[in-house]
């Protein structure tokens, strides 16, 4: 038998390089092509409608929704059968408005603020408790002679609004302080102005943010709400009651995807980071990576409180209570909800 | 090794080099910090032109937009406004003004019209169109956005921080508030803005160039980079977030101050930039934004520090050079020295005449001078000091001399106590006999003699006190003791005489007399010492013995040793005595016994030659003069004496008048008519007694005889008498 010709050799090299090249970009644009059942998978998806999913952020994109953006740029969300759209939050579409006028299924809310959206009539529902703590705070200038809480007595306060002000209303009616309310938006501004001597602030934000102004943490008068007894577990995944009623399955699926994403995020933070950024790019918030970079970390300590290994996303009974009870203390609520009514365990029940 | 014994190559290059890199080393620290600190400031004062310029320009262009906002809210606050006024009054502000974006009246909430919460009219370029759009409604609550919501709680217009506008880009609002009268109160009522895009102001802060990779940029109040050739910086990172990313608080104290409307010239570590760098910052005042110029400092200082590169390697070519001129010179200097080393080393060893070349630098020659002068000038004085030595020692027994220079006391006056033996000679009659010479050849005459006399004294360590004319007075025994001095000065004495004939001859073949010599020698304790004082002193012989020694000399005929009975004591087993005398000495009791001394014994083994003694009797007697002599003075003359015997050395004759022994006389010769011959005779008496044939006969013994007279007395004997009675 004649053994091939030198020619032919070269023309089956370059068949099979072909072929591989486009097994490969294949295997590259759809992840997880290579595995068995995936063709059928897909197939079968494409067949039946993916439920729509809108989730809205309580802020503008920021690490503070590392998650959520890792969830959905890895495909987590997709893994479980779900296609989200992920909205673009901030101060003008607060997650409780958004949910009680359809236009989002999930938002995340600080607790506080979702007990007295509840105790006021609406109903929502916590189905996942992410930041254990709080990281609320006053910020003021020390220039502007403010030292301690009685010094905030008249003085000019920048709020974010109802759905950030359960803990600080507490504090102030703890101090019996008097104050002129003035809505703050995104930006600080208004108090690197001067226009208001007290400004609301995140730890894991604002707060960086002031420093990057050049502000010297010595400069800087804080109060934390953690530090007076009003350290309230924050961020949580939020949805109305009639949607976990009708679709248990994708209240489920959407909270464990996204607690896997903040896992990952956490395990892989330069990754989470890049991800994150490309939001932040494209919504054109003024921010930069370190400051991001900050923020993922402390979120770290929020959410990840029992520890690396423990689990995420449970809201215990005590802290709801202690929470709830604080808030009806100062008369920002008059009842407090029932627990079992208010929240429902999505992280840890069982996959389908 | 230890500095000092390094050669002077070494020592000098490592000093002179040390020295002039120290030197070198601080000039060029100095000029180079100070050429940096020059051009630090050279650079300072450009920079602050370049960015007071760039903020002119900067400001113009906002002061333009500044004025519409102030412009339209002045007018707003004075004219009653309607809607169909507004619009008409936007569109004209922005489309007289290619700086403005848009412009736009937000008014409070209800302000405008009571039953419209919002109300916001904003004109704005689209293309080359201008767009009217009515803003405001739940998507765009802006009482809550900064340029509203700012002017409004600080009551004042004021620039906002720069954002992101429509389609990307970078923009910045100029806010006025603007304010109505209402129940007799001033309150607000709304706010004038207009938006400027900040895309011209990146072209003026992009024109500022630095050197090669120097550039400005821009912060805005919070810190935030406007400008930045880094694109990514823009709007995303402010200074603070970079100082954090790159951990260095020194840049954030920079930004601190810039966003606080500071002004200055600093230096920026590495970080900001990856190198070192100067950075410029001036503030925008309208806008509280701050603009920065970056100068790298290696371009900045681009042309010192090649002068410095430069510098350094002249420098160290320089000292390369500089070591090698140094070595070459310093052997050349040394290399004189060397040879005076080994020089020196020669006139160590005595020899005076080594010399080195007056050659070289003026130190070395002069060196050399003096070192070839110190070698003439030990050659003489050694010349000198061998001189002054031997003349010294032909004044001075070589025995003192060297006890002299020996020792410093031996200066000392003062004498001491020593027994010593004495010799004194004297030449008979040498007075008479050289009064007829010449002075030169007096001197010379004498001096032949004196020179035997004295070798020989000298060989017997005799210390020749004294020469006195024709007598010579010297002693053995000091100042070395010498035991057997006695026997030296005996011995001596007899050598003397022994000598004799030998330097008669050499009188005789000169024409000169003949001389005869008595030597005498004593023993005795005498006082030795310097005589005199320090002035003119003497080493001499002081004592009753001398004097003695002196009356026994002048007992002695000539050819004749006499010592005293003290020195016979001391020689008598050595020596073979002649006549024995008793002499009548003066001033001494009795007579003393003098001894002729004929031979000495071993070792000296000297003996005199036995003289002509016998006495030839003349045939007739031979009439003669004769003077009697009283201290070489004639004192009388008797004609009456007849020679009846005669000798070689004396003569017997018979007289008439008086003639005492020991007398001196002299005796005329007379010729066939009776008259004196010349040649003078002169004698003792040594024995006076009867004649057999009656009256006085008395023996004479010659003591000098002038070599005319001894030719008559040799004629004479030599007719009387046989020759074998010699």
């Amino acid at each position: 038998m004649r053994s091939l010709s030198i020619r032919t050799y070269l023309l089956l090299s370059y068949l099979a390089l072909i072929l591989l090249l486009t097994v490969g970009v294949w295997a590259i644009a759809e992840p997880g092509m290579l595995l068995p059942g995936h063709f059928l998978k897909t197939a079968a998806a494409q067949e039946t409608p993916r439920p729509q999913v809108r989730f809205i952020p309580q802020w503008q994109p920021q690490a503070q929704f590392a998650g959520y953006y890792v969830a959905y740029e890895k495909g987590f969300y997709r893994e479980r059968g779900l296609e989200v759209e992920i909205l673009r939050g901030g101060p003008e579409w607060p997650p409780s408005e958004m949910l009680n006028g359809g236009r989002a299924d999930f938002g995340t809310l600080q607790l506080a603020a979702g007990i007295v959206r509840r105790a006021r009539g609406l109903k929502l529902v916590n189905v996942c408790q992410l930041a254990q703590h709080s990281a609320l705070m006053l910020v003021a200038k020390k220039s502007s002679g403010i030292n301690n809480p009685q010094d905030i007595n008249g003085k000019k306060v920048g709020l974010w609004g109802e759905d950030f002000q359960g803990q600080i209303d507490a504090f102030f009616r703890k101090f019996n302080l008097k104050v002129q309310t003035v809505p703050q938006g995104t930006t600080l501004n208004l108090f690197l102005r001067g226009g208001v001597e007290v400004a609301s602030a995140m730890w894991y934000n604002e707060y960086h943010l002031l420093l990057n102004t050049g502000l010297n943490p010595e400069e800087l008068t804080t109060f934390a709400m953690a530090d007076y007894g009003f350290d309230f577990p924050e961020d949580g995944i939020y949805c109305l009651e009639q949607t976990i009623k009708d679709r248990p399955q994708v209240c489920r699926a959407f909270v464990q995807a996204s607690i896997a994403g903040w896992q990952y995020a956490f395990a892989h933070p330069e990754e989470a980071l890049d991800i994150v950024m490309k939001y932040v790019d494209a919504a054109h918030v003024p921010t930069d990576r370190v400051h991001q970079e900050w923020m993922l970390e402390h979120l770290r300590t929020m959410i990840l409180s029992r520890g690396p290994g423990g689990p995420i996303g449970g809201l215990e009974r005590e802290d709801y209570y202690r929470t709830a009870e604080a808030l009806k203390m100062d008369g920002t609520i008059k009842a407090i909800p029932n627990f079992s009514q208010f929240y429902h365990d999505c992280a840890n029940a069982d996959k389908k | 090794m230890p500095i000092k014994n390094r050669s002077l190559a070494s020592q000098l290059i490592f000093f002179i080099l040390t020295s002039v890199a120290v030197i070198f080393l601080t000039a060029s620290i100095y000029s180079y910090y100070a050429s940096e600190e020059g051009i630090v400031r050279r650079a300072s004062e450009n920079a602050r032109h370049l960015s007071h310029e760039t903020v002119f320009r900067i400001e113009v262009i906002l002061r333009g937009v500044e004025k519409i906002s102030s412009n339209l809210a002045a007018t707003l606050e004075h004219l009653p406004w309607q809607e169909q006024n507004l619009v008409p009054l936007l569109r004209t502000a922005v489309s007289n003004n290619k700086e403005l974006f848009g412009l736009g009246i937000g008014f409070e909430p209800y302000g405008h019209n009571p039953k419209s919460l919002y109300f916001l009219p904003y004109v704005f370029r689209s293309g080359d169109q201008l767009r009217m759009k009515m803003l405001g409604g739940e998507s765009y609550r802006y009482f809550y956005l900064d340029w509203y919501q700012i002017p409004r709680e600080l009551g004042r217009p004021l620039w906002s921080e720069p954002y992101f506008g429509a389609g990307n880009v970078i923009e910045a609002t100029y806010s006025v508030p603007f304010y109505r009268e209402k129940d007799g109160r001033r309150e607000m009522a709304g706010v004038v803005s207009a938006d400027i895009s900040l895309m011209w102001l990146k072209d003026i802060v992009s024109a500022v160039k630095i050197y090669k990779t120097g550039y400005a940029f821009l912060l805005s109040q919070n810190g935030m980079f406007v400008t930045h050739p880094e694109q990514r910086l823009i709007m995303r990172e402010s200074i603070f977030s970079l100082a954090e990313a790159r951990n260095d608080p020194r840049i954030r104290e920079v930004g601190r101050d810039m966003i606080r409307g500071g002004e200055g010239f600093v230096p920026i570590p590495r970080s900001l930039i990856g190198k070192r760098s100067w950075l410029y910052y001036a503030p925008v005042p309208d806008t509280g934004w701050s603009l920065g110029v970056i100068f790298p400092e290696a371009e900045l200082f681009a042309d010192a520090h090649r002068l410095l590169r430069r510098s350094a390697a002249v420098a160290v070519l320089g000292l390369g050079i500089l070591a090698a001129v140094i070595i070459v010179i310093s052997r050349r200097i040394t290399r004189p020295l060397r040879l005076l080393a080994r020089k020196t080393a020669d006139i160590a060893h005595g020899d005076f005449t080594a010399t080195v070349p007056e050659t070289g630098t003026r130190e070395i020659a002069h060196l050399a001078g003096s070192f070839n002068r110190m070698g003439r000038e030990l050659t003489d004085y050694m010349e000198k000091r061998d001189f002054i030595r031997d003349t010294f020692g032909r004044y001075v027994t070589p025995e003192v001399v060297k006890r002299l220079l020996e020792s410093k006391e031996a200066l000392e006056m003062g004498g001491e106590t020593r027994e010593v033996s004495l010799l004194i000679s004297d030449l008979r009659g040498f007075t008479a006999l050289t009064a007829d010479m010449e002075p030169e050849e007096i001197i010379a005459f004498l001096n032949r003699y004196l020179g035997k006399m004295i070798e020989i004294l000298l060989d017997y360590r005799a210390v020749i006190d004294e020469i006195l004319g024709d007598g010579i007075l010297a002693f053995f025994g000091a100042p070395e003791p010498l035991k057997d001095h006695p026997v030296r000065a005996v011995a001596c004495a007899m050598a003397m005489q022994a000598a004799m004939d030998g330097v008669n001859s050499l009188n005789e073949a000169d024409g000169m007399p003949i001389l005869e010599m008595g030597i005498a020698v004593n023993t005795g304790t005498v006082v030795v010492g310097n005589i005199g004082s320090e002035r003119r002193s003497k080493y001499s012989v002081v004592g009753a013995h001398v004097n003695f020694a002196s009356r026994i000399e002048s007992f002695a005929l000539g050819g004749q040793v006499l010592i005293s009975a003290a020195t016979y004591e001391r020689v008598k087993d050595l020596v073979q005595i002649g006549d024995v005398l008793q002499a009548e000495m003066k001033g001494i009791p009795g007579k003393s016994t003098l001894y002729e001394v004929r031979a000495i014994g071993s070792p000296h083994n000297i003996q005199l030659k036995t003289r002509r003694q016998t006495l030839v009797t003349l045939p007739e007697p031979v009439r003669i003069h004769l003077l009697r002599m009283r201290e070489k003075v004639v004192v009388s003359s008797n004609e009456e004496v007849w020679v009846t015997h005669l000798g070689e050395t004396a003569v017997r004759v018979a007289f008439e008048g008086d003639l005492v022994e020991w007398e001196d006389v002299r005796l005329q010769m007379l010729n066939r008519k009776g008259a004196p011959v010349p040649g003078k005779v002169y004698g003792k008496v040594t024995q006076v007694q009867p004649r057999a044939a009656g009256g006085l006969e008395a023996t004479i013994r010659f003591t000098s005889v002038a070599p005319e007279a001894y030719q008559i007395i040799r004629r004479t004997l030599d007719a009387a008498a046989p020759p074998e009675a010699r």
